[in-house]
């Protein structure tokens, strides 16, 4: 298929320059103008899908700034997929390398929770964990309970107030408006209970406890290192942090 | 859940997340939904337990947007396999893709450009798209249809018109045609060729659903931005066909600017009774 490929081939090309291809059919200007529209509706269509997938990123920066962000992005990253909703991964690192948004370096952290947020929305289906299966455990079986999180629950470290960032981005937020942006270790939790994606903050030690749960610890070893990572700021209290995590549904599943 | 086949009199509506608590709460009466197969490609979600949800009251068409059937280089298994689970979990009554290509290799590595590129409409071409159709046909065990593109630009390469090469298509591989008559008008118009005549190359028998939908006008060039109401040029053409060749399972999509749930059913409407009059 040289043909075929190679006219493809220029085509691809073309669409990632200025220029126009050659072997278009009609007078030339015309048909470099009319080829430029492709050009314009495959960034218009990257441009889209960030819009959708980076809210609080553009409601951080506001639209117009939002629509220079994506407007770069997109000019200089492909899609790798056919399915547009895969698009735009690693805005968060070209977001810390685009300088004009140096002036808010925590935007690249509002990023990767906004595409933590995307891929909850997206991920697998799982009803939470009956409260009542731990009821009927041995004391042995305790002792070995790990706890299955749900495929939409995600928890993350960041270095600056994220989740707080997060929450005053809300549409309808109406609540204190004030952060204190400076940069200092937070947490945050992505869930989605009945299909809406939530984020909550959390501290030191409920962040390791869900990290280490998620990493197939015990439930035994899970609160131990939370106590361990509490015991440096604010205290972790287990059956508070296992109750609230069943309460969330962030927890589908119990295996040994 | 049904699983009969559509009657030629179906009319449907493209679903859009704008419209999810309509039909939940209200199940409008409509013969058939549509969706972007892309946009339930998810593991799970919001999205995919809505259109579970409706498939229980409607027959559900896939329509891809991302296979890039055409594409010489960058085509994706991967994104087959996801069909072929979408269409597993919906069973869906239709499943159709595009007369297009999308997908491209740079540095090593599959890419795509997300849009609906037009082809040569060469015999290289249409062998590559018979394979393509065969292969995707093999792989969901099923017939698809396949739709011709609103195009911007032509190729000096074409040895014939669209519709002579989608319905040589059907006749090697067996698919059938999607016909987005809002597609050949916006060609008609951006390429100065003639919508009526270009229909006397496509066998009607090919033609398994009409697609109807608004463009966009620009300055001397139509957009197929499925935007706006069918124009009056477009039910003409639809009318005609319908008239000449009987009812064909309609849709009518809508995807910039989606209007309250109203104005769509509205359209169907107003097919649906062009198909009662005619079909």
């Amino acid at each position: 298929m040289a043909d075929l490929a190679q006219l493809q081939a220029q085509f691809s090309a073309a669409l990632a320059t200025d220029a126009a291809p050659a072997g278009l059919r009609g007078e030339s200007g015309k048909a470099a103008r009319r080829f430029a529209l492709y050009r314009n509706n495959v960034r218009l269509a990257r441009m889209n899908v960030l819009s959708g997938v980076y809210p609080v990123v553009r409601s951080i920066v506001g639209d117009e700034f939002f629509d220079s962000l994506t407007r770069a992005y997109a000019i200089g990253h492909a899609s790798e997929s056919g399915d547009l909703n895969q698009y735009g991964a690693d805005f968060n690192v070209f977001l810390a390398r685009f300088a004009p948004a140096a002036a808010l370096p925590y935007l690249p952290e509002a990023a990767r929770l906004d595409w933590l947020a995307h891929c909850s929305y997206y991920a697998a289906d799982a009803a939470p964990l009956d409260p009542a299966r731990l009821a009927d455990l041995s004391e042995a079986q305790w002792g070995a309970l790990r706890l299955r999180l749900a495929p939409a629950v995600t928890a993350a470290a960041f270095i600056w107030p994220v989740a707080r960032i997060w929450e005053v981005n809300q549409p309808g937020y109406a609540g204190e408006m004030a952060v204190d942006l400076q940069p200092r270790a937070s947490y945050a939790l992505v869930y989605r209970p009945h299909y809406e994606v939530q984020v909550a903050e959390l501290s030191a030690g409920e962040h390791a406890f869900i990290a280490a749960l998620a990493a197939g610890r015990t439930l035994e070893q899970a609160l131990n290192q939370a106590g361990l990572h509490a015991a440096f700021g604010a205290g972790f209290d287990p059956g508070t942090a296992l109750q609230q995590a069943l309460r969330r549904g962030l927890v589908s599943d119990l295996y040994f | 859940m049904s699983s009969h086949p559509l009657t030629p009199r179906a009319t449907g509506v493209g679903l859009r997340p704008r419209h999810y608590a309509d039909f939940v709460e209200g199940r409008p009466a409509l013969d058939f939904l549509e969706v972007h197969s892309e946009n339930y490609f998810g593991a799970g979600g919001r999205d995919l337990h809505v259109l579970a949800t409706l498939r229980r009251d409607y027959p559900v068409s896939l329509h891809g947007v991302g296979l890039a059937l055409g594409s010489a280089a960058g085509w994706a298994d991967e994104h087959l396999a996801r069909l072929k689970r979408l269409a597993g979990v919906i069973e869906p009554v239709l499943v159709s893709e595009h007369l297009c290509w999308g997908g491209y290799q740079a540095e090593g590595a599959a890419r795509h450009w997300n849009d609906l590129l037009p082809l040569p409409y060469t015999e290289e071409a249409l062998a590559l798209m018979a394979a393509r159709v065969q292969q995707v046909q093999e792989a969901l065990q099923r017939r698809i249809l396949v739709e011709n593109i609103a195009s911007y630009v032509e190729f000096s390469a074409s040895q014939m018109g669209e519709l002579e090469f989608i319905n040589a298509l059907a006749q090697r591989t067996g698919c059938g045609v999607l016909l987005d008559l809002n597609n050949l008008y916006v060609n008609a118009v951006n390429h100065g060729s003639d919508a009526l005549r270009a229909l006397q190359g496509l066998d009607p028998a090919h033609v398994g659903e009409i697609h109807l939908a608004g463009h966009f006008a620009g300055q001397d060039y139509l957009i197929d931005d499925h935007g706006s109401r069918v124009t009056d040029a477009v039910w003409r053409l639809y009318e005609g066909y319908v008239a000449q060749h009987g009812a064909v399972p309609t849709l009518i999509e809508w995807d910039t600017d989606v209007p309250a749930i109203e104005v769509l059913l509205d359209e169907a409407a107003k097919a649906r009774a062009i198909g009662a009059a005619h079909g």
